[in-house]
């Protein structure tokens, strides 16, 4: 019955709502790109993370048009361009409220837990 | 290995295919395309050849409906935005074409009337300008694919700009109108037709008048096909609406032909209408193999309404007025122009043998 720890295929709200604090982690180590963003988050995830790579970017405009982040075209090695992203002020202030709130519903469920494993064991 | 395989456009056609459906800025196209080109390049630097790469690298990017779904929730007026840009787009560009083509009339009618005095060549003139549009509309027309394609690719990328050259267009347009209208002599209009007295300046502009008609109605009747619009996808399998509206537009025109000469002379005026409804029946027969005889009864039927009512009338005034009646001949040209397209169109398929 133990799940907890075990990577399963994680469900499209929960990847929707959690997609814009773990950007918002990563952009406050370094201003990065799309591109750049997916495959660190999949790495990150051991590949587990399984999300359409190009529905990344309605989120990005939606937290640049809530000035969580900023974004700048920069000429790219390649002579390409591309749309770098970087955390603002409000974005560093939205991101400890947000990990609050996760930290917040954590321990909610963690509490919630214990009475179902006591229940379980009887 | 050499491929013909062109990343570039290859992820260029996929993000337009996306565009055109959701709402997605020019920034956002820029975008998606330079995420996919990244996948495609890290891919093949995997071992992936370049058609495997983008493959691979769409499929992970997201589907269509995804993407199309998702862009929708963030860029919600941009549909809005973008259908009123298309709407003055068109209306603007149409207008100007338009004035540009009545500026063209106004000053080919002007010159040729010029001191009062028409000359045949002024007249050969006049007859070529209005072919020439026809021609113009016909193009257009036919090549109505590409330039949706190109128009779309324009307004996609650089929307204010397309907008800008419409509306210069459309006031360059009403300048040159202007202009022409004031350097000619009085009372030279659109329709100075009867100023020419040349039977070949008139049935020429009711030639062009047709096109402008015909290229409307196949606009519209070719709406659903993104294709080209050819003869062979307007006539082959034909709605009953089109039938009707391509039968409308053949008696116009053929009844248009009465102006030529020589005048007064019945048969010859029966004969000229009978070949404008054979050249409609040929293409009916020749473009279909089962049901012709129902799709010609509907393509003539409002020609022969017309010319056995306002026809028959037209005649009993004649009578009155003492000149030779002429109905009997029309309708006969137009039943006689239905068979022989339908024997001839017939007849050449078998030579021809068409397979769709």
């Amino acid at each position: 019955m133990y799940v907890c720890g075990v990577m399963k295929e994680v469900g499209k709200d929960l990847i929707a709502s959690s997609l814009a604090p773990m950007v918002l982690m990563i952009l406050k180590r370094q201003e990065s790109y799309g591109y750049e963003l997916i495959q660190h988050l999949k790495e990150k995830s051991g590949g587990h993370l399984d999300v359409a790579e190009g529905t990344l970017y309605p989120v990005l405009k939606k937290m640049e048009a809530k000035e969580w982040i900023e974004a700048e075209w920069k000429k790219a090695d390649n002579g390409r361009e591309r749309k770098y992203y970087k955390i603002t002020t409000k974005g560093m202030k939205e991101l400890d409220s947000q990990i609050g709130q996760w930290d917040f519903i954590y321990d909610l469920m963690q509490q919630l837990w214990q009475p179902h494993l006591t229940l379980n064991k009887q | 290995m050499a491929t013909s395989f062109n990343i570039e456009q290859a992820v260029e056609k996929h993000i337009a295919a996306i565009a055109s459906e959701g709402n997605l800025s020019p920034d956002d196209i820029k975008e998606l395309a330079g995420h996919l080109i990244d996948s495609v390049t890290i891919l093949t630097k995997q071992g992936l050849s370049d058609e495997e790469a983008f493959m691979v690298a769409t499929k992970r990017l997201g589907t269509q409906q995804q993407l199309v779904k998702e862009y929708e929730k963030v860029n919600p007026t941009m549909k809005v935005n973008r259908i009123w840009g298309h709407l003055i787009f068109g209306f603007a560009t149409l207008t100007g074409l338009w004035g540009f083509g009545k500026a063209l009339l106004i000053f080919t009618y002007g010159s040729a009337l010029k001191n009062g005095n028409v000359t045949q060549l002024s007249l050969f003139w006049v007859a070529a300008v209005h072919l020439a549009l026809c021609l113009a509309i016909g193009l257009v027309i036919y090549h109505k694919r590409a330039i949706a394609a190109f128009l779309q690719r324009k307004l996609q990328r650089r929307p204010l700009l397309m907008l800008i050259i419409a509306i210069l267009l459309m006031t360059m347009a009403s300048l040159a109108q202007n202009f022409v209208e004031r350097n000619t002599e009085n009372d030279i209009s659109f329709f100075a037709l009867n100023k020419f007295q040349s039977p070949y300046v008139e049935f020429t502009f009711y030639l062009l008048l047709s096109t402008l008609f015909i290229g409307l109605v196949s606009m519209f009747f070719t709406v659903k096909n993104p294709e080209n619009a050819t003869l062979k996808r307007m006539f082959s399998r034909p709605s009953i609406w089109f039938l009707l509206v391509a039968g409308f537009a053949t008696e116009l025109l053929a009844a248009s032909t009465r102006v030529l000469p020589p005048h007064n002379a019945a048969p010859i005026a029966g004969l000229y209408f009978g070949a404008i409804y054979f050249i409609g029946a040929f293409a009916i027969s020749y473009y279909n193999r089962i049901g012709v005889f129902k799709y010609l009864c509907w393509y003539g039927i409002l020609g022969l309404a017309l010319e056995m009512g306002v026809g028959i009338q037209a005649d009993l005034s004649r009578i009155n007025a003492g000149y030779p009646i002429m109905t009997p001949y029309f309708v006969f040209g137009l039943l006689a122009g239905l068979a022989g397209g339908y024997i001839v169109g017939r007849n050449t398929k078998q030579t021809v043998a068409i397979v769709s």
